[in-house]
């Protein structure tokens, strides 16, 4: 069944990188391309969350960190120091593993509702740390006229190139998550969320199984906030106060927590879905509202669920028996 | 050192040694000065009546809970307040007296878990599958022998929590051994199955130490320690009260008193 595994990354390539711009192309719209961006970084986020709160089971709200981090490491070195985008994403993504491998090893021995607890703090002192350290931060101005991106000496001025870097970024960034999810090494961490104690007598190290998810969580977040700041061009402490973390989560609770084309659902549905309901005015708020609360009470286990996730993608295990069977019912 | 003076010398070791282990929750004595050791490629039964300290004794030799007193050397090493992760990769693998599987996830997913924790995984090697794929056939083939030899492979892509609760059973006892450990410690694997359960468990159970392998089992069932065990160590109160072969046993007068009470 090789030729079926490939034939789902190859088809989703190909939409992102040739049906989506041809699109975007027929509609010739700088808005409507924003918005693909918007939807392709947002579901980098939601696979990123959903790699940590549904398959290590950490609920997290410090999306908005990392995010933050990465976004205002990119600006500021950018404006103030003048430096390209890949020193940039490199310096995001150095700063964020950093902070996320130290905070991961002070927060990890804290599970369920105290994870989230202090996660939603890190995330609330972010915000004020942001809207506060005006000397680095710029305060509530945030940063503008952040330089779009220039690789090679060639300025991807043009929206279309703009979008393409994105959905080049998204594609590795989901190449990465399948890998950790889809895999062993995705089972020893489902197995530390499941049992902690039962997986430490069998011989797995759950504490640094948890940091190094958190970190890597952290890093690709962190690029994520790079590549937003300098498609963007413009950054301010409304991007990253709680609610967006939340918004996160809400996303990969109603694709399908744990499962990886439910965090891609929850990145579509949380971005496209506001925009849809634009034409309704005052009641958008309270549709949106109604909708995830339905998902919720009639999906629990999101649009998408880890079960059929895993049984879709558990072929790419070596020599399983699934290899040889074929796609399950 | 109250290390024996046998583990330099030609005479093998004993696998697991327990020397004058002692578990106090507050006042109360649970473990009390326990010593017994296990032979390699022996099946060692551990019973006692309800309270007698069964479960403590087996949770302190498997790291679970820290010791008051006294040593545990497995191999001749100090085990005793060794991380349990550290226990597990030394070769020492248990099961659980509450069932203690991964409901959520599959039948293969919760097996391979103790292939992982022996052979190991990184994050780099999920990451890049050139780098991982050795391991991952490793782990893959463990998985595969482990769930063929208990009947589980066509349970495989269920999730275990639907499994029957015989086979739940066989199934931690299938994760624990693809951890290919040298000592299983089995914490009452019969408690809540049928006779004919029972009798295939037992079964099992002999055949995997005719196999080679050393176990120590903590069981209520008494027909079946009897039947399968080489030899039989008895706790009453947290103290050792009697050790010998089955029949020893069934006729040692402290036994009968400490189940049937004093008068008897």
């Amino acid at each position: 069944m090789k030729h079926f595994r490939i034939s789902i990354r190859l088809a989703f390539a190909v939409l992102l990188l040739a049906v989506v711009p041809a699109l975007l192309a027929w509609a010739g719209s700088p808005y409507v391309a924003r918005l693909a961006q918007l939807v392709l970084i947002t579901v980098v986020l939601s696979g990123a969350l959903n790699m940590l709160t549904g398959t290590a089971g950490l609920l997290a709200l410090d999306t908005v960190v990392f995010y933050g981090l990465g976004a205002y490491t990119a600006a500021i070195l950018s404006v103030n120091h003048g430096t390209s985008f890949l020193v940039d994403l490199a310096a995001a993504v150095g700063i964020t593993t950093t902070i996320g491998i130290i905070f991961g090893f002070a927060l990890v021995r804290l599970t369920s509702i105290f994870f989230a607890v202090a996660t939603m703090a890190l995330a609330i002192s972010f915000h004020t740390t942001v809207l506060n350290w005006g000397d680095l931060t710029r305060g509530p101005m945030g940063y503008r006229g952040i330089p779009p991106v220039q690789l090679f000496g060639h300025t991807l001025g043009h929206w279309l190139e703009s979008y393409y870097l994105t959905a080049i970024f998204c594609l590795i960034a989901l190449f990465i998550f399948h890998r950790v999810m889809h895999s062993f090494y995705g089972n020893a961490v489902r197995a530390v969320r499941e049992d902690e104690e039962c997986a430490r007598s069998l011989g797995l190290q759950t504490r640094w199984l948890r940091v190094q998810v958190y970190a890597l969580h952290a890093a690709i977040m962190g690029a994520a906030g790079a590549l937003y700041a300098h498609t963007n061009q413009f950054i301010g402490p409304d991007n990253f106060v709680l609610l967006e973390s939340a918004l996160v989560l809400t996303g990969i609770i109603v694709g399908g927590i744990g499962s990886l084309p439910g965090a891609v659902i929850g990145g579509l549905v949380m971005v496209l879905l506001p925009e849809a309901l634009r034409e309704i005015g005052n009641l958008r708020a309270f549709a949106f509202g109604l909708m995830l609360f339905l998902s919720i009470l009639f999906l629990s286990r999101g649009l998408f669920s880890e079960v059929r996730a895993l049984a879709l993608f558990r072929r790419d295990m070596p020599r399983s028996p699934w290899s040889r069977r074929g796609p399950l019912p | 050192m109250k290390t024996p003076s046998a583990s330099s010398s030609g005479i093998a070791t004993p696998l697991l040694q327990v020397h004058g282990l002692a578990k106090h929750f507050q006042g109360l004595r649970a473990v009390d000065d326990v010593s017994f050791d296990v032979q390699r490629g022996e099946l060692v039964g551990l019973i006692g009546p309800n309270g007698a300290g069964k479960s403590t004794l087996f949770n302190c030799v498997a790291g679970a809970l820290a010791r008051t007193a006294g040593e545990v050397l497995f191999e001749g090493q100090c085990i005793a307040g060794l991380d349990p992760v550290r226990i597990a990769r030394l070769g020492i693998a248990r099961t659980y007296q509450n069932l203690r599987i991964f409901p959520d996830i599959t039948v293969f997913d919760n097996v391979c878990a103790g292939a992982i924790g022996r052979i190991g995984i990184s994050l780099l090697g999920a990451l890049l599958p050139a780098l991982g794929r050795k391991r991952d056939e490793a782990i893959a083939e463990a998985t595969l022998s482990a769930l063929t030899r208990f009947g589980l492979l066509e349970f495989a892509d269920q999730p275990a929590g639907n499994l029957a609760y015989g086979q739940k059973k066989l199934l931690e006892i299938a994760r624990a051994l693809t951890l290919q450990p040298k000592l299983l410690l089995l914490d009452e694997p019969a408690a809540g199955l049928n006779n004919t359960e029972t009798t295939e468990l037992a079964t099992l159970l002999r055949s995997l130490r005719d196999a080679g392998l050393t176990i120590l089992l903590v069981e209520h069932d008494m027909p079946m320690v009897m039947r399968i065990c080489d030899r039989i160590v008895v706790l009453d109160s947290g103290r050792k009260i009697a050790e010998g072969a089955p029949a020893a046993i069934r006729a040692d007068a402290a036994v009968r008193a400490a189940y049937l009470g004093d008068e008897a």
